[in-house]
């Protein structure tokens, strides 16, 4: 598009869209907002998933293929690099729209997929791969055979509200997210309602943090409002670094003009004029594109002095964080966005009175901010709609794991587990036996066969002693050991843990100790060594109860969860682990057990050699034996043996 | 506003809106705490003051918690005991065992703790932390695995000393007090002022210890060894002395320094009289100068002050005096003076300081501070180095006999005394200049002193034609403010200014017997002022030994004195 006629686009965009409340009267204005939403095109349109969980399947090599190829052919068409529409397993995912026709998906396209398919399809056949599906839309012609996406199981139990520009939308262009609707909640908020009304409607709507807490983000603008102070602030915490979900990171690669226009509605709404988006430096991607999206918002006069001359002045800056765990704990946050130590501090005062610089703070998670401008849009009695009587809308979580389809969905709050894992996840993958979902390292829940039937609502999680969490859905099969995913979880937040408090620093250090007791055995029978190894076992529930108690912030609270909730579902396992020193899954090196087959055993001598500490004896060409007394379960005799020989019990 | 509490069941009037914890305690409950410091932001980090109150799931820090009307508190039920029982087992779970080795045995917060909570077993087993103690530093000795992490000693060191030597490096179990990038203390921006010594609950910190040194010069035949006293040291001896016998500890302290072998005893503040003479004659040359582009002119006497202005305020050293501390024109007196006219060798004579400072230490290493390769000062001995000497040599100040100090350094005038605290050298100073400028026969004055011993102080003397402003500040943190807000207003009506590192003055130094709050100073102070009412003379030139050896000698700083004879 030529520079003018990219201005006259912005123009009319500001003029006839943003700024006129009739925008939806007009239909001149609907039709061209449809070409430039590319919901029409008027040239065939190419859309590559490039979401970072794209180019881990190798998007990007698509992405060239398909450059290639149209270079080859010399055809002219628009290529776009998307963000995700969620369904990771089907990454890479192209999308192609031809004039006049309904777009069509194709997962799995991998480099080498890509020549036949566009072979066929710019001529307008169906190719031999198997679409994924087609966008439903009546003004559009048909695919003739193709499923419609909406229809896939994938996103059938789906409700998209957060997502339903995500993987459709060209993530950095401002043109086409206002044409798809967006930045209208924010020019109609800051012409037609105070601050106190915005409030007042968050408020009512009854929306919760998303972060993991599940405070209502309502209260908690009403208390930055009314706090008066010369300077506010509102900082977006986009500091996702729960093991196992990614959804922030991807709704912000897909859609960044939807964080930034919820971010620019919640300044107005506590009177912050600037706003900080604090991201994890990791996520080079999503920093880019939200870059880039400000400046775009900046060029449109959006962000800025003076907003459409409404007097409203509102700076949106993005920060990126420490790489520290810690720093997603709001007053951590602060403190490292201040330029200190990311460390936790006491609450009282919280930091709607006093925050960031003294200043009153308003922190919000990032999915809690997506859903502002829609219920500002339909308003709170829209928005108490979707979900159940405690908990409003819907929730995203990201699916990973041992279940077929694995990747980012948005499901309306009230649904089942057992509906996500079955239906949408597709059920368990592989041979082995459902054993649990974990819901995110902050929230240390497990969700077992018993609770599967739950549904997704903060009151019902908490009433079965877990919590929502961040987001992350991560599904374990029997193949999993429970004390070593405890372990594990345990390990993170002793390296993670700031330092600040005892109960944390030294807490999560000595139930690591203890869990390292439980998965190793005695390299010999001291009876001092017993007698730590139960003492620590017999501590560790007195030990979590005061971590969770004592500790200074969220996070080391919420350290000990992993193991008292292991220890609540998952007792036998341990008691295994402690007693009969024995892994079910044979996920615990360290307690195996070798020993040597005699019949296989030609006696080459190769383990005997290699054996660290001379348990292996036996003379050349007949049958070793370990000394298990001596054996350390290293292991080493194992990967030596040539004729399979060592066993393991 | 008042509003009523209820504590473990019994009803309290307290203030809304101050902290649960100072409430509690002013109603003589009994909350441990490890990280509290009074007059400090509360952090929150080592939770031992938790305290259970209604309506609130966790335990919640009653030092950070503020007051709400009608809260219902309990301090002492079960859940609160075991966690805080829990909570000092899990700090001693890799803390190092060697009690009996450690400097802060029978003195430790830790120790007092696990007493205090009936710690009688080992819960939970860890391996002892292992970290290199920091030895690097002139004055101030690390062992990090004997720390526990409270902060402490770096919240003082920011928000007194505005320095930061110190801070928090790594996450979790290998969290870390040191100084940046891993490096020595040497190497960092420390200005040797000890603060963090008298902050710090365990052995974490110390001072660089020279009473081996003392010991093995005592030991030594050849060496005579000399002890300087400076008069705030008998101040912080008299504190800790039992009522009967608190007039004679100078007399004590001679006599017991005589019994473990030192050859001499002498007073500092001969030396401190002819330091405030200095001083006061370099002002009157800068009052009197025409361009007064040096004015204020800015004390000397500290050298944590030095190192800091000389690291962080270049710009600030021209303007102070160019004299020596009286710890050094003390040793150099004994060293140059007294060795002549007593025919002994330099090298056979050992200078021990005893002062309530830390940064003497790391003074006494200055190039500046030796002649021909032999150092004014051999050893610096802190107060609380003083105590341990003694106890070691099994003296004990309560039953001692009493023996004079020895001449020709046995005297100090009041003026000498006052330099112990923060205001009194500004004083010392405003008498002597009224000496060289005024002609005055006034003998002594009192500047007019707030009730506070930190708030920034100045007053105005008229003195001979001239209105004098003087000012005085203690720690750091006041120094630069009030500096910064003196070079903005561009007032030229202040011309002397006493800077003093610590709070309170030497009152509070670093080097003072451990003292938890900021209550000693003040109590010091007190001490000091019934000391001056006995002094021989007010004036430092009254001191006629000083007088004398003033007019004979050149003491200025950074000028090599040479052998006059």
């Amino acid at each position: 598009m030529s520079l003018d006629a990219k201005l006259e686009n912005r123009q009319f965009l500001i003029n006839k869209v943003l700024l006129d409340p009739r925008r939806d009267e007009d239909a001149g204005v609907r039709k061209s907002l449809s070409y430039i939403s590319g919901e029409r095109v008027h040239k065939a349109l190419i859309y590559v998933g490039m979401a970072t969980c794209g180019k881990v399947a190798g998007a990007k090599k698509t992405f060239l293929a398909i450059q290639n190829y149209l270079q080859d052919h010399d055809i002219d068409v628009t290529l776009v690099e998307g963000g995700c529409v969620g369904f990771c397993r089907e990454e890479p995912l192209v999308d192609v729209q031809l004039p006049g026709k309904a777009r069509i998906s194709f997962g799995n396209v991998t480099s080498d997929k890509v020549q036949p398919l566009l072979d066929d399809i710019l001529n307008n056949n169906l190719p031999e791969q198997k679409p994924l599906g087609q966008y439903q839309n009546p003004i559009l012609q048909q695919w003739d055979g193709v499923p419609f996406m909406e229809e896939h199981v994938f996103f059938a139990g789906q409700q998209r509200l957060l997502m339903d520009n995500c993987g459709i939308i060209d993530p950095v262009s401002i043109e086409s997210y206002i044409a798809k609707g967006g930045y209208w909640s924010f020019t109609d908020t800051i012409s037609t309602k105070t601050p106190a009304q915005v409030c007042d409607i968050i408020d009512k709507s009854g929306l919760a943090g998303r972060g993991g807490g599940g405070y209502s983000a309502g209260k908690k603008w009403n208390a930055a409002l009314s706090t008066v102070s010369d300077n506010k602030y509102l900082v977006c915490n986009a500091v996702e670094s729960d093991p196992g979900s990614y959804m922030n990171r991807a709704i912000i690669e897909s859609n960044p003009h939807r964080l930034i226009e919820a971010v620019l509605i919640a300044a107005y709404a506590i009177g912050a004029g600037k706003a900080y988006i604090f991201i994890r430096e990791e996520f080079s991607l999503a920093i880019s594109r939200l870059e880039k999206a400000i400046s775009q918002a900046r060029e449109m006069g959006i962000i800025g002095h003076h907003i459409f001359e409404s007097g409203v002045n509102i700076n949106v800056a993005v920060k990126k964080g420490a790489r520290a765990f810690v720093c997603g704990e709001e007053t951590a946050l602060i403190n490292s966005l201040e330029g200190k130590r990311a460390m936790p501090s006491s609450k009282p005062p919280y930091p709607a009175e006093k925050g960031l610089w003294d200043h009153p703070t308003i922190v919000n998670n990032v999915e809690t901010l997506f859903n502002v401008p829609l219920i500002l849009k339909n308003g709170s009695e829209w928005f108490h709609d979707t979900g159940t009587k405690r908990s409003k809308g819907t929730k995203i979580f990201t699916l990973s794991g041992k279940l077929k389809n694995y990747g980012t969905v948005e499901v309306p709050m009230g649904m089942t587990f057992r509906d996500i894992l079955n239906d949408i996840g597709g059920g368990m993958a592989g041979e082995k036996d459902f054993k649990a979902i974990v819901l995110g390292i902050n929230s240390g829940s497990y969700i077992t066969e018993e609770t599967l039937d739950i549904k997704v609502d903060f009151d019902e999680l908490k009433s079965i002693g877990g919590a929502l969490g961040s987001g992350a859905f991560v599904v374990l099969d029997s193949g999993v050991c429970m004390v070593d995913m405890a372990k594990y979880f345990t390990a993170f937040f002793k390296n993670e843990s700031c330092g600040k408090c005892i109960p944390c620093r030294e807490g999560t250090a000595r139930m690591l100790e203890v869990m390292e007791n439980v998965t190793r055995r005695p390299s010999d029978n001291q009876s001092f060594q017993t007698l730590e190894r139960f003492k620590g076992v017999m501590q560790l529930k007195n030990l979590a109860g005061v971590i969770s108690e004592t500790s200074l912030c969220s996070l080391g609270k919420s350290s000990p969860y992993a193991i008292l909730n292991t220890l609540k579902h998952f007792k036998k396992e341990f008691d295994a682990h402690i007693f009969e020193r024995k892994c079910a899954a044979n996920i615990c090196t360290d307690l195996r057990i070798y020993h040597i087959d005699v019949d296989a055993c030609t006696g080459c001598t190769a383990c005997f050699k290699k054996c660290p500490v001379d348990a292996i004896i036996g003379s050349p060409r007949y049958p070793h034996f370990i000394v298990q007394d001596k054996c350390i379960g290293c292991g080493t005799c194992f990967d030596v043996c040539k004729f399979n020989a060592v066993l393991i019990k | 506003m008042e509003c009523k509490i209820e504590v473990n069941h019994k009803t309290l009037k307290v203030q809304e809106g101050e902290s649960l914890l100072s409430a509690l305690r002013q109603h003589g409950f009994k909350i441990p705490t490890m990280c509290h410091m009074n007059r400090f932001s509360p952090t929150g980090a080592c939770r031992l003051c938790v305290v259970e109150v209604e309506g609130k799931s966790d335990l919640i820090t009653s030092c950070s918690f503020p007051v709400e009307a009608g809260m219902k508190v309990q301090t002492n039920s079960q859940r609160v005991i075991k966690a805080r029982k829990s909570l000092v087992e899990l700090l001693l779970s890799d803390h190092p065992d060697d009690c009996l080795y450690c400097q802060r045995n029978g003195h430790c917060e830790l120790q007092w703790l696990a007493a205090e909570m009936n710690v009688k077993e080992r819960k939970y087993f860890a391996g002892k932390q292992k970290d290199n103690p920091d030895y690097s530093s002139t004055s101030v000795a690390r062992d990090p695995a004997k720390c526990v992490l409270c902060s402490r000693c770096v919240r003082i060191c920011e928000e007194v000393q505005r320095v930061t030597a110190i801070d928090f490096i790594s996450r979790g179990t290998r969290t870390k007090v040191n100084s940046a990038f891993h490096k020595g203390l040497n190497v960092s921006s420390c200005i040797h002022c000890g603060q963090c010594i008298q902050v710090c609950p365990t052995a974490a910190l110390t001072d660089i210890s020279h009473l081996e040194k003392v010991n093995a010069a005592l030991g030594n035949k050849k060496k005579q060894v000399m002890f300087v006293i400076s008069p705030a040291a008998i101040v912080s001896v008299t504190e800790l002395i039992q009522s009967k016998s608190k007039n004679k500890v100078r007399a004590r302290l001679t006599a017991a320094l005589k019994r473990l072998g030192a050859s001499k005893v002498f007073d500092s503040g001969t030396a401190a009289d002819i330091h405030v003479m200095e001083e006061a004659r370099q002002l009157a040359e800068l009052i009197r100068s025409k361009d007064k582009k040096d004015l204020p002119l800015i004390s000397s006497c500290c050298p944590s002050w030095i190192r800091y202005a000389e690291g962080f305020k270049p710009q600030l050293t021209q303007h102070i005096a160019k004299v020596k501390s009286p710890g050094h024109i003390a040793g150099s007196l004994i060293k140059l003076n007294y060795a002549r006219e007593h025919d002994v060798a330099m090298e056979d004579i050992y200078t021990v300081s005893v002062t309530p400072c830390v940064a003497k230490k790391y003074e006494a290493s200055w190039e500046e501070n030796t002649h021909k390769g032999v150092s004014e000062v051999d050893a610096v001995l802190t107060v609380r180095e003083l105590f341990l000497l003694l106890r070691s040599f099994g003296l004990n100040l309560e039953q001692i006999e009493e023996e004079e100090m020895d001449a020709p350094y046995n005297h100090s005038s009041a003026a000498a005394i006052k330099l112990g605290y923060s205001g009194g050298k500004a004083e010392s100073v405003a008498q002597e200049l009224f000496n060289i400028m005024g002609g005055s026969k006034k003998e002594a004055f009192r500047f007019m002193q707030p009730k506070s011993i930190t708030s920034k102080r100045e007053t105005k003397v008229k003195i001979g034609k001239t209105q004098v402003g003087f000012a005085w500040v203690s720690s750091i943190a006041e120094a630069e403010d009030y500096l910064n807000e003196l070079g903005e207003s561009k007032r030229d009506d202040i011309h002397y200014i006493e800077v003093m590192a610590c709070l309170g003055g030497c009152a509070g130094g670093g080097g003072q017997p451990i003292s938890r709050g900021f209550e000693q100073p003040k109590a010091r102070k007190k001490i000091s002022v019934e000391m001056e009412k006995k002094a021989a003379w007010q004036k430092a030139s009254g001191n006629t030994m000083a007088a004398d050896l003033f007019e004979r000698f050149s003491f200025r700083q950074n000028e090599i004195w040479e052998d006059p004879f």
